[in-house]
């Protein structure tokens, strides 16, 4: 993925906040129920219809062992390669527009909730920085891979 | 506006004005060129026509037959150019040579007289065609100058109006301009989102102050519904700011019509409550209360431009 000047939406986990870029979000959506799933990880919290077609939910917060405080729940609806999914969030910001010289590269062990693994860059806002998740890669875990394609 | 209109309007017509007479004159140059054409055409005919009385003439001297004599005779009967008496006095001489009992060396004489005669009418034609071609090349050459010069000034005139009306008179409106392009747009959402920054701010200093009054009052309902209000008010705008950034129309629509809808509804419930505990503080801030509907008025419009003009593209 190529980390440059773009649109990413702020969005917290628990008491984190993370940086998403928007490609590929399609709808901040909340409110809504979601069907749990049986015997599956704690991090897959059921499945959202959309669109006539059935979406896999992850919650982040639980992903990265996150504790949450709040309850409130949001739902990223995603369309990414034509798999529809949703990432379930604490909370949503706003929407950064950030320029080259804001992203700076993840240092070693930057933080203690989420691995290095999954983080591709940081952003610089104010004096905070906002790690941006790497997508695929949440999607390309084992456990997560046969969710995603309930969505195509 | 009239005089944008009047100047649209000389546009058009002088561009209208521009292919007529531009019409007309190929009209014209074309006509010049047929009747040049066909006047040349007539006179080499006539040239040739003398070319082969000669030679028949020729023929004439050197076998004395009749035949050709004739032949002489038809060719001077289609000449249609030249009319001159002396083709009867060659003719009746050549005459009396074929019925002539014995042919004197004098008589002679007149193959070279009616040679230098065909000669003579040659050079005039000749020169008739050089003459022509030299007026048709001038007339031409004046008229294509008087053309290029029409033209040009037509073009000049043409030039200034469009320079007039893009210095003086833009075509577009002002709001029209803020929408020139997509980046434009987004710095319109940015401007929006300030207002609703604001407007959310103020809503904040309502809920606190709700809050004063929560302990004394059993029920505020409105405290919830603001709450729910304020969240649902940033995730539409969230929402547009992502469908405008990803040009998804159908979702621009929804959200700016609950957008719409959510604004009319806090706009309706901040005069509702008429509770004692609450009337001083409405009093107090009335003015305050006037500016954030107004505020979100404004903000209605100009998310509503946002949309109709997703719409138009």
């Amino acid at each position: 993925m190529i980390i440059g000047k773009g649109f990413f939406l702020i969005c917290e986990i628990g008491d984190n906040k993370i940086a998403l870029p928007i490609y590929g979000i399609k709808e901040i959506l909340w409110d809504i129920e979601v069907y749990p799933l049986p015997k599956v990880s704690e991090y897959i919290v059921g499945i959202l219809a959309e669109e006539k077609r059935l979406g896999a939910v992850i919650d982040l917060a639980k992903f990265f062992n996150i504790k949450e405080e709040t309850t409130q729940n949001i739902f990223l609806k995603l369309k990414i390669n034509e798999h529809l999914f949703f990432l379930a969030v604490t909370d949503v910001k706003e929407i950064l527009e950030i320029k080259e010289e804001e992203i700076y590269p993840c240092p070693p062990l930057f933080s203690s909730n989420i691995p290095n693994y999954y983080i591709t860059a940081l952003i610089k806002k104010e004096e905070m920085f906002i790690p941006i998740i790497e997508l695929t890669k949440i999607l390309d875990h084992e456990e997560i891979k046969p969710f995603i394609s309930i969505g195509k | 506006m009239v005089i944008k209109r009047i100047i649209l309007t000389l546009i058009i017509f002088s561009i209208i004005g521009f292919f007529l007479f531009n019409f007309q004159n190929y009209q014209k140059l074309n006509f010049y060129n047929e009747k040049f054409l066909k006047e040349k055409k007539e006179l080499t005919n006539e040239i040739f026509l003398l070319k082969e009385i000669a030679v028949n003439l020729e023929k004439f001297r050197l076998f004395f037959e009749p035949i050709y004599l004739n032949k002489i005779k038809e060719l001077i009967k289609k000449s249609k150019i030249i009319e001159d008496n002396s083709w009867n006095l060659f003719l009746n001489n050549l005459d009396y040579l074929t019925q002539a009992f014995k042919i004197k060396k004098d008589d002679l004489i007149i193959f070279t007289k009616f040679r230098e005669f065909l000669k003579e009418k040659e050079a005039i034609l000749t020169k008739t065609v050089n003459k022509l071609e030299i007026e048709y090349e001038s007339i031409k050459r004046q008229k294509i100058k008087e053309l290029n010069f029409i033209n040009r000034m037509i073009i000049l005139e043409l030039f200034v109006m469009v320079v007039l009306l893009n210095l003086f008179l833009s075509f577009k409106k002002k709001k029209e301009k803020i929408f020139d392009n997509y980046f434009s747009l987004l710095e319109l959402l940015k401007i929006v989102k300030e207002k609703m920054n604001k407007y959310l701010e103020k809503i904040n200093s309502w809920e606190n102050k709700l809050k004063e009054f929560q302990k004394s009052l059993e029920d505020i309902k409105n405290l919830e519904v603001l709450n729910e209000y304020k969240k649902n008010f940033t995730y539409y705008f969230l929402n547009l700011q992502l469908s405008l950034l990803q040009n998804d129309h159908s979702l621009i629509n929804k959200y700016f019509t609950n957008f719409q809808k959510m604004s009319e509804k806090i706009i309706n419930l901040l005069p509702t409550d008429d509770r004692k505990e609450l009337t001083t503080y409405f009093q107090e801030s009335g003015e305050e209360i006037n500016l954030l509907k107004e505020e979100l008025v404004n903000l209605s419009k100009i998310i509503g431009e946002i949309k109709n003009y997703e719409i138009k593209k």
